[in-house]
């Protein structure tokens, strides 16, 4: 017998009920993501031998462990990875899954996400809690450092090092909302102007309430598995062409360089695996917890150079019909941020190159790059993804 | 340097100093000396402490800083659903470089905000929670 073709693929998505869901908890927007992933793919669940799941911390709530997951799942792994790294930890996930399946340590790997945060913890723009005095937090906690703060802080030293302007950071925030009109989904789907970023309440300077994403309820799911096997089920196999990922700090105290990101590592790395090069991008999905995380990535994975970020977004790259179309599911800008948004950049990803992403489609593509950031700027993970094998 | 040393009642923040390092760290503070982690063996420095030199392994000694330093970024913060800090806001949130090499968080207080700028100096002081925690913070140096 010949021996399996090992090319991993993605070969199912799913997505839970969102933006709110009060009918589902946690375990039940997984359970549910994982249903719809394996009624898209035709993959039946016994089939399934590994198993990738991220928890974030919510106060007061119990950490559930990672075998206690796979139970209530019903997956009975031989693969098991609980990696944690914010919301990244989807990209960090797939590299492992993208690993383990060249390897042959599983065949059909499934990652599952899940939240309640809004139902739990309502529309709180992240400063809902604050972190234990505990270890490295010790040096911010007594500071109050929300969230939304650290992004600030990048944002304030972009705009100080090479005159970014808030006008081009909201221009990110008008552009994911046009797709997020596109998803009758999505948390917000009104048309927004720049205007209308800069006249919302400021949170946190130089950052408005526009400049942040929504807090919703959300799972989804992915599965992966080889080209081989992908052949006997119902969707056409999405190819993983190159993974990467890099952490430069976890605290934002501790940041080298709060104007770039540890994408500035990760992206030669993963565009080498994949043999290609930022130009051979179709389309991007970049973690948008905030207008700056998007500006930050782009200049680091070398989609503009570094301080150039504002006037790529100016020119209208990123909006619908740009040269490169952005979160063309509304991100979490506009859509769905149940706190790890990781998971969905790879499933907006593959939707649009399966060609199935309707109104939102963007022509021939053929190529998306899907970057989570984690933390405070802190972690990214890199997934190159493409409709067909390099 | 003999940093300014304020006591304040009621701490009602989150209250640091929770492992050995920590409490020494804080502890020093409280006594109006503000430290970064200097190695013996490479002289590198580091903050936060770490009880072991990130570039050679040596151990460190806590070396006391002047509490001058340079504001790398800033934010002033609007909306915080914590308490205390939801009663505080607006209020500023800086990163500071020290003359001496490591980065701090700190708030720079006793100035309106709209006066902090990226580049400013500020000089520290410490806000003592309790007589074994100082908390070190800052005001621009005019
Ligand atoms: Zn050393």
């Amino acid at each position: 017998m010949a021996r399996e073709d090992r090319t991993p693929v993605i070969c199912g998505i799913g997505l839970s009920d969102y933006p709110k869901a009060p009918h589902l908890d946690a375990r039940g927007h997984q359970a549910q993501a994982l249903r719809r992933a394996l009624a898209d793919s035709g993959v039946r669940k016994q089939d399934i031998d590994g198993l990738a799941v991220a928890e974030a911390w919510i106060p007061g709530v119990p950490g559930s462990d990672l075998p206690e997951t796979a139970e209530f799942l019903g997956i009975d792994a031989r693969w098991l990875d609980g990696t944690y790294t914010g919301g990244s930890a989807y990209e960090f996930q797939l590299q492992h899954a993208e690993a383990a399946i060249r390897e042959g340590l599983a065949h059909t790997i499934v990652l599952v996400y899940g939240s309640d945060l809004l139902t739990r913890l309502g529309r709180s723009l992240g400063t809902a809690y604050g972190r234990p005095p505990i270890g490295a937090q010790q040096y911010e906690a007594p500071y109050g450092n929300p969230t939304v703060a650290a992004y600030a802080m990048a944002a304030q030293r972009h705009m100080y090092q090479y005159g970014t302007t808030a006008e081009q950071l909201a221009q990110i925030a008008v552009g994911v909302r046009e797709y997020a009109a596109l998803n009758p989904n999505a948390m917000y789907r009104d048309p927004i102007t720049v205007d209308d970023v800069l006249g919302s309440r400021m949170v946190a300077d130089p950052l408005h309430l526009l400049d942040c994403c929504a807090i919703t309820d959300g799972g989804g799911a992915v599965i992966v598995t080889t080209e081989e096997r992908a052949r006997d089920l119902r969707q056409p196999p999405v190819y993983i062409l190159g993974t990467a990922a890099r952490q430069t700090h976890w605290s934002v105290s501790q940041a080298p360089d709060l104007t770039t990101t540890a994408g500035a590592l990760a992206g030669p790395d993963a565009f080498a695996r994949a043999g290609l090069a930022p130009k051979d991008v179709d389309m991007v999905m970049l973690y948008d917890s905030f207008t700056i995380t998007c500006l930050l990535l782009l200049e680091s994975l070398g989609f503009c150079a570094p301080g150039e970020g504002g006037a790529f977004v100016e020119a209208g790259n990123l909006r619908k019909g740009g040269a490169l179309p952005m979160n063309t599911d509304g991100g979490g800008l506009s859509s769905c941020h149940p706190g790890l948004r990781g998971i969905f950049l790879l499933i907006e990803a593959t939707r649009q190159l399966r060609g199935a992403a309707g109104d939102a489609q963007v022509p021939g593509c053929e190529v998306a790059l899907a970057a989570g950031s984690g933390g405070w700027l802190s972690t990214i993970g890199v997934s190159i993804l493409g409709r067909s094998a390099r | 340097m003999t940093l300014e040393v304020i006591d304040v009642e009621d701490w009602d923040r989150p209250l640091p100093g929770n492992d050995p390092l920590a409490n020494e760290y804080f502890r020093l503070c409280a006594a109006g000396t503000l430290t970064i982690e200097r190695c013996p063996q490479c002289r590198s420095a580091q903050h936060y402490p770490r009880g072991i030199c990130m570039s050679c392994g040596a151990t460190p000694v806590f070396e006391a800083v002047s509490g001058l330093g340079t504001v790398y970024t800033f934010s002033v913060v609007r909306q915080n659903g914590v308490p205390p800090f939801k009663g505080m806001v607006p209020y500023v949130l800086a990163l500071v470089d020290l003359d001496e090499g490591p980065r701090l968080m700190g708030n720079i207080v006793d100035c309106e905000p709209g006066e902090v700028a990226v580049g400013a100096r500020v000089r520290a002081f410490v806000m003592r929670a309790n007589p074994d925690v100082g908390i070190p913070q800052w005001r621009l140096a005019r």
